[in-house]
Formats: C-alpha cells, structure tokens, sequence
C-alpha cells in the first residue's frame, strides 16, 4: 500500500449573511446625514455632547437629549496615513483617516480627509464636510464625501 | 424607529491540514478510503490524536469503504446538500474500524430503505479535489 | 471556599426578532432592572464579565458596543467570553472565589434573529476538515443524537411529544402528527431562536446577606468537554455532563439528586431525558420557567437556567436547586450549577 502525496491545504469558504440593525440612537444620527445635517445630543446629567450620539450617556447611563444641528466644521483630534492596500477600500493609498472633533462636540467622529497632501495634515487642522450630490445622499456616513480644510491655505 | 441593512461577510480561507488529515484528503482526491491505527483499533475517518488517551495516532491504514450504518437521522434536502431529494445523515462504522464517518447516506429519497445496521459502501464524485466532498455519499451495497 | 451567590437576577422577554435595539440598547434596561433589585448601582460592582458570540451578532468584537451599557468610565474590571454566557458566570464566580472583591454582574446577550440563516453560521463551530464541509444543517447532529437514543430505547418520538405538549395547549397525537426536520426530531422539538439579554449580579459572604433576604448560594460549579467528532462520540450518554455533576456536588456537599428545582439547557426536546438521565435528578422538577423549548436566545440561553435556577430558591420555592448550561453540537460541552438557601 503506497501513501498518496499529502495535500497541503483545503478550502474553507466562509459566507454569512445578516441584517445589522443601528439602534434608537444610531439611526437619528444617520437620517440626519440624509438631510446633510450633522446631529449631536447633550447627556442630561453630565453635559456631555456626543456626534455620532447614542441613544444614552455611555458614562452616565442616562438617556440624552433631543438632536440638535451642529455647524459641520471642526477640526483633526488625531489621524493616520493608511499606505497599506486592502480589498473594499475606496481611494488608494496614501490616505488620511481622522478623528474630527466637529465644533460643539466632545466626542470624535471617524472619516476621510483629503484635498490636502497626507504630509500636510496636522492635529488641531481646521475642516468642513464635503456632502454628496442629491443621487448619492443616503442614512450614511458616505453622505458626507470626505472632509478638507477650510483655509485653502492649509491644503 | 430603527433603520436595519442586510450585509455580507465572506472569507474565502484555505487551511493547512497537517500531514495526517492531508493524506486522507489526497487519499479522497484518488477515490481512496483511509483510516488510523491507535491502540485501541483503527479509526476512520484519522483523528490525529486518540480521543480516549490523547497519545498521538499512529499510522494510516488503506481501507475497503464499506461499513454498516450505526445511527442515522433523516433530513429534507437542502441546496449544497449533497443530493438533492431527502436523505440521511448518517454513522457509518467503515468495516475494520472502530468508532464510526459521518456522511451522506442515499437511498433514493426513501426513507423506509434506511435502517441501522444498513450495508453501505461509498460512491465517489468524479471530479475530486481533495475534501470530504470527494465521497460523495454512501450507497446501498448490491 | 468562599461564599458567593446570586442576589439578582433579570432578563429581557425573549422575542422572534428584535429590530429596533442595539446591543447596547437591548442590554441597559435589563442591567438598570438587576441592580435595582438589590439596591446597587454600577458603581458598586467590581467585576463585569459577559457572553455573546462574535458569529452571532455578525462582526468581529462585537461585545464593545454592550460596554455603553455597564458604563467604562471611570475604567472597570471586566471579561468577556465568546460563548453562552453561564461560562462568563463561571469566570465571575472563580473571581470572586479568589477574593478579587465582592460583587459581580454578569450579563448574556443572545440574538439568534441577525443571521439570514442558521444554517450558514452554525457549521462554522464544526470540524473544518471532517465535518464542516458536508454542511449538515443546524439540527442535524442533534437529530443523530435523537435516533441514537431512540434506538437504544432511552426515549421514544411519544416521550418527545409529551415533554412538549406539557408547555403546549396542543395534544401528542397532533405533535406526532407533524413533519420531521431530522427524524426523530420535528420542528416542535426544536427550541425556537430568539433574541434577549439576560443580568445576573453575584455577591459574596455578608456582602450577600446585606443584598438581598435570601441569596442564592452556589454550592458547586463544575464543567466538562467531551471530544468533538460525534462518531467516536457515546451520543447516548453526556459523560460530561455526569463528570461536571459529580464535580460540582463534591463542592456542594449534596448532589443532583438532591435538589427540588433544574433548569436544565435543552435545545431540544431529547436533551431532557439523556440529561435528567446523566445527571441523576430524582424529584426535581424540570424547567419550570418552560425552559428553552420556551424561547432560547442563543448565549443567554444558559445563563438564564442559572437565573431561573437562582430565582426559585430566592423566592424560597425551592432549597436546593440545579442549573446545567451547554455549549457545541450534540452536547459536546456542559457545565453544571448547583444552588442552595444554605451558604454550606
């Protein structure tokens, strides 16, 4: 009895499907990106101002406060240069990936930032939203296209 | 209101398998059955390590596959099964073995053809390619 | 050992489909109603452990978003595992055995309803090589493991029949009337996937008495995994389960044939007379909250035997109670609780 040649490998497809489900809080702050409005809500007790909002305090526990429309701007808390190319992304690399504390908020928001060379960005860059076109608004953060700074100077 | 999204996740992973469960899947892909031998008889399909002691098995061992059913449970065909009118899922005790393969067992979407203690032996997929889907099920012994 | 039990336990209604609540959302109120219940705030809690499962709820680190609900500021102790969350009971439990502090809470969150299908999850859990790519669907293993013991005549599809229609206003003929999903199981053997999250806080010595009138004293916690390939399995006995009692009755002082209430993790219809059968119970009565068959959100399904387990001695119907959780196909993995008024 001769042994066959091992194989080295097998493949192991995985697929799954499911149904993600955003939540009270989730959902006022994405309709508001449909409307091309940034939303925040203030914690009751502690004052915070959280963009995006939960639908309560994670530190109170608290339900939050009504939205209310921020003003868009604000400015880079801490960002990254991705150079590394991966499947899904949508521009290539070198990119800005930040942190944007918009003004009236205490909490950050995640998003792009481009119309500035990667080397030029800085934290404390003051930016504003790009919004898409009508066709392309949706309950998203890809509502807003990217986000650039506000003095061209800065770009 | 909530808003809700369908979304997908994928991988299309590729996993080693060892030198043990690598030559019972080349085995497979040849229309070849194998088993191991531990202390206590051979196994089929190989267990790298014996589940009882837990010493590592020992060497693989050609086998005929035929075997006997051990227990079985009858399920309505789904897409990706590997038939596609109602079969069993079954144990298979390959003879010569001790313990018992999980696998298909065809008799033809009848279910009063199954019983334990049936008499089987493997049907292969023509093409093969290296996994448990090589056998494509088993069938009743003429 | 030290004195530890349960002093609260809550859970959210077990619903088909919940489609309006985050994890965090779902979570909250069930952990606001749990500390309510015995007077703390999370302030007061030294250790947070939890359960839920990655597969499940359909992204990698999923659990983070349950962590708005428990409050990370200012930062907290706290553990995770990817399974039900009775195996994050058992973890608060140890800790709490080795003095790390005094209170625990412990919270399971189960959404079954996320995943299109059933079926494309729940082989990822089995043997990628000799199992998983023949995709039997998800009742099948415990189908084999139904015939198995119906073949040894340890059960019969009537004895089935009657464990469901006890919590049905439907008749046993009518149940056996029905198709089979994986003979000898039909849908109604089948506890049905829902979505829930489940808090239980644990207390230890006179932390506990202060808490609450009457604790719930975990006498013995024990758990056991048998080996995973069901054709060198026994699937007629849960060798696991019975190790894991026997364990836990060394701790406790009595066993399960002593206790007067088990909830017991039946995912199915079968599981009840193979465990009962394992685990040596007597005069107990059996899932008297109506069990998984009643509704079974996927990782706080365990937990919440624990709970049930707990609540009745708490409600002082019970003395000694046994809760058993499971994890795996076929039983492959069990843990066992055993819960009593008395500290010792």
């Amino acid at each position: 009895m001769t042994l066959p040649e091992p194989v080295d490998t097998m493949a192991s497809p995985l697929r799954m499907d499911y149904t993600y489900v955003a939540g009270a809080g989730r959902s006022v702050f994405l309709r508001g990106l449909a409307e091309r409005r940034l939303l925040a809500r203030q914690c009751p007790g502690c004052s915070r101002v959280y963009a995006p909002a939960p639908e309560f305090c994670s530190r109170c526990l608290r339900p939050v406060g009504p939205p209310f429309e921020l003003p868009g701007h604000g400015e880079v808390s801490t960002f990254c240069v991705v150079s590394f190319p991966f499947p899904g992304q949508v521009y290539e690399p070198p990119y800005v990936v930040a942190q944007i504390r918009l003004d009236g908020a205490d909490t950050r928001l995640m998003h792009l930032v481009r119309e500035v060379a990667p080397e030029r960005v800085r934290i404390g860059l003051r930016v504003e939203p790009v919004w898409v076109g009508d066709d392309e608004l949706d309950t998203s953060t890809t509502s807003i296209r990217y986000f650039r700074p506000m003095e061209p100077a800065d770009a | 209101m909530s808003l809700t999204a369908p979304y997908t996740i994928e991988f299309p992973f590729r996993r080693t398998v060892g030198p043990k469960i690598g030559t019972f899947l080349a085995g497979l892909r040849e229309a070849r059955l194998f088993g191991v031998r531990t202390a206590r008889g051979v196994l089929c399909p190989p267990l790298e390590f014996d589940p009882v002691s837990g010493a590592a098995t020992g060497d693989l061992v050609e086998l005929e596959p035929i075997g006997t059913v051990t227990v079985w449970t009858w399920v309505p065909a789904r897409p990706g099964d590997p038939v596609e009118h109602d079969f069993a899922w079954a144990l298979i005790a390959i003879d010569g073995t001790v313990g018992a393969l999980f696998h298909c067992v065809d008799v033809g979407g009848d279910k009063e053809q199954m019983h334990t203690g049936l008499r089987v032996r493997a049907k292969w997929r023509p093409e093969r390619g290296g996994d448990l889907r090589d056998l494509w099920c088993f069938e009743v012994l003429p | 050992m030290r004195e530890v039990a349960v002093v609260s336990f809550a859970q959210s209604p077990c619903v088909p489909a919940d489609r309006e609540h985050d994890m965090a959302e779902i979570v909250l109120p069930v952990i606001r109603q749990a500390l309510d219940a015995c007077g703390l705030t999370r302030d007061d809690i030294d250790f947070f452990a939890s359960g839920s499962h990655d597969f499940y709820e359909g992204r990698t680190f999923s659990y983070i978003e349950s962590l708005d609900a428990v409050g990370a500021w200012p930062p907290i102790s706290e553990s995770h595992v990817e399974m039900d969350a009775a195996w994050a009971f058992a973890e608060a439990w140890a800790w709490l055995q080795l003095g790390e502090g005094k209170t625990a809470l412990v919270y399971g969150i189960g959404r079954s309803s996320l995943a299109a299908d059933l079926d494309q999850i729940l082989p990822a859990q089995l043997d990628p090589y000799l199992l998983a790519p023949l995709r039997p669907h998800r009742d099948a293993l415990a189908g084999l493991q139904a015939a198995a013991l119906v073949d040894a005549g340890l059960t019969s599809e009537r004895q089935l029949a009657e464990i469901v229609s006890r919590r049905r206003t439907v008749s046993t003929d009518e149940l056996l009337a029905a198709p089979y999903v994986a003979s000898p199981l039909r849908a109604h053997d089948v506890a049905p996937p829902g979505d829930a999250a489940a808090v239980i806080v644990l207390a230890a010595g006179d932390t506990a008495r202060r808490l609450t009138d009457r604790p719930a004293w975990v006498r013995g916690l024990d758990h056991r995994i048998e080996t995973h390939y069901p054709g060198v399995r026994d699937l007629t006995r849960s060798a696991s389960t019975s190790m894991a009692a026997a364990r836990a009755a060394e701790l406790a002082g009595f066993s399960a044939a002593d206790v007067d209430v088990a909830e017991l993790h039946t995912e199915y219809s079968y599981q009840e007379p193979l465990l009962v059968a394992a685990l040596g119970l007597k005069n107990a009565r059996v899932n008297p909250s109506g069990g998984p068959l009643a509704g079974r959100p996927a990782t706080a399904t365990g937990l919440i035997r624990i709970g049930e387990a707990a609540r009745r001695i708490m409600d002082g119907t019970a003395e000694r109670a046994l809760a058993h959780a499971t994890n795996g196909p076929a039983l492959q993995h069990n843990l066992v609780c055993l819960l009593a008024g008395e500290p010792r």
